[in-house]
């Protein structure tokens, strides 16, 4: 029984992510406990899998990581490390409720991208202009220093 | 002239650029008549975004049916496309071309080639950002609109439709304009329209459904050749470094007398 973590070259593990040896899905029982096995994405026999929803939020955070200002293996490794620490969870509920902490992370990152970009744009358009958008103080500036 | 469709039932056209990513250090090419393109992020231009996401809001405040997102472009461009369905453009218009986008093809070509789209799509309304963090012509918008002979409302901050016609603030070196247009008309996107949307991965999966058509640009029977030339390219000179000074009186004095900024 070798776990699916052996995806991201970790420990072994079982539960929200799981190695299913049967392309029917049967060890999924561990893996998705009460959430049916469809849920298992057993690929062939001998291929590391892991809960649907972790696998799509993992591609979440990849995507965007390739937008975060810091290079891409950030992003991932910290995805990786947070989704490693969840491993053993076996409760479909929390599962769920891990993964909706995954996706508001991929959220808040979402955040920071558009923060710094908009600011940057701001800044590389409007610089002058917002620093003394009625033109006052040179006109002051004119005024006093001739 | 007359706005093809109803005033609650607008189609809009909204133009996407495919550029070098904002954040990413741009490198003059070794032989300094553009910049080095290999290997390097590419993006949709930031004003295009913005048009885009007022377009999707024009469609969700069910002042507009359709949108119709375009783009000119190499077989990469798509992905541009691809963000604007995911943003919520109904479909796609790809006008393939393998001219450099930010060299040969230049606005004036563009701008016919997208008046050959519009007479083809019959937009309402046409969203183009207003200008392109490459080019940075701004030049685009105005020229279809003149193509056209349609109004044109570029620079806009703030679009209010109502009554078959729109109300909309620019933002000019001089301050805030409010003017008011009718339709059919070109809007060019102002950084302070919006905040758009991120284009998110499910929502990239989902567009994947939505219809991209591509068209030859050689096939649309305009002229595309450039009539500007890139003579050189440069870095901008690095900038010296600032000094603090003590006090008012020695400011004035630099002003004065070094960076002769006031006499």
């Amino acid at each position: 029984h070798v776990p699916a973590a052996a995806a991201f070259g970790g420990p072994r593990v079982s539960s929200a992510m799981a190695y299913s040896a049967d392309p029917g899905g049967a060890s999924s029982a561990s893996s998705s406990s009460s959430s049916s096995s469809s849920n298992s994405t057993a690929g062939t026999a001998g291929t590391p899998t892991m809960h649907p929803l972790v696998r799509d939020l993992f591609k979440r955070f990849i995507y965007v990581g390739r937008d975060y200002p810091l290079p891409p293996p950030y992003v991932r490794d910290k995805a990786r490390e947070a989704i490693l620490k969840n491993k053993d969870l076996t409760d479909a509920r929390e599962i769920i409720e891990a993964v909706k902490r995954g996706r508001w992370m991929v959220k808040e990152i979402i955040g920071v991208i558009q923060l710094k970009k908009y600011r940057a744009l701001k800044k590389r358009y409007y610089d002058d202009r917002d620093a003394d958008p009625t033109g006052t103080l040179a006109q002051k500036a004119k005024d006093e220093f001739g | 002239g007359t706005s093809p469709h109803p005033p609650s039932k607008m189609k809009v056209l909204v133009g996407v650029k495919r550029v070098i990513d904002y954040a990413v250090k741009v490198r003059i090419a070794a032989d300094k008549k553009g910049v080095e393109l290999a290997n390097v992020k590419m993006s949709m231009n930031p004003f295009c975004e913005i048009a885009v996401e007022e377009a999707i809001r024009m469609k969700e405040g069910k002042t507009a049916t359709e949108i119709v997102a375009v783009s000119v472009g190499p077989k990469n461009a798509q992905e541009q496309i691809r963000t604007a369905l995911a943003m919520g453009a109904d479909r796609g218009v790809h006008v393939t071309t393998d001219m450099r986008l930010d060299q040969e093809l230049q606005p004036l070509a563009v701008a016919k080639l997208l008046k050959e789209i519009v007479e083809k799509e019959a937009p309402d309304v046409v969203l183009l950002g207003k200008q392109s963090i490459d080019g940075d012509c701004a030049q685009t918008g105005p020229m279809l609109a003149a193509m056209l002979g349609w109004p044109q409302a570029t620079m806009a901050s703030e679009l209010t439709f109502a009554d078959g016609g729109v109300t909309a603030e620019r933002e000019t070196d001089n301050g805030t304009e409010v003017i008011q247009v009718g339709t059919p008309l070109v809007v060019t996107a102002d950084l302070r329209l919006n905040e758009p949307r991120y284009a998110k991965l499910p929502n990239i999966m989902k567009a994947k459904k939505k219809k991209i058509e591509a068209i030859d640009a050689a096939s649309l029977g305009v002229d595309l050749s450039p009539r500007i030339e890139v003579v050189e390219m440069n870095d901008p000179p690095t900038r010296a470094a600032g000094i603090v000074v003590e006090d008012v009186t020695a400011l004035v004095d630099k002003l004065k007398n070094e960076a002769s900024v006031i006499a």
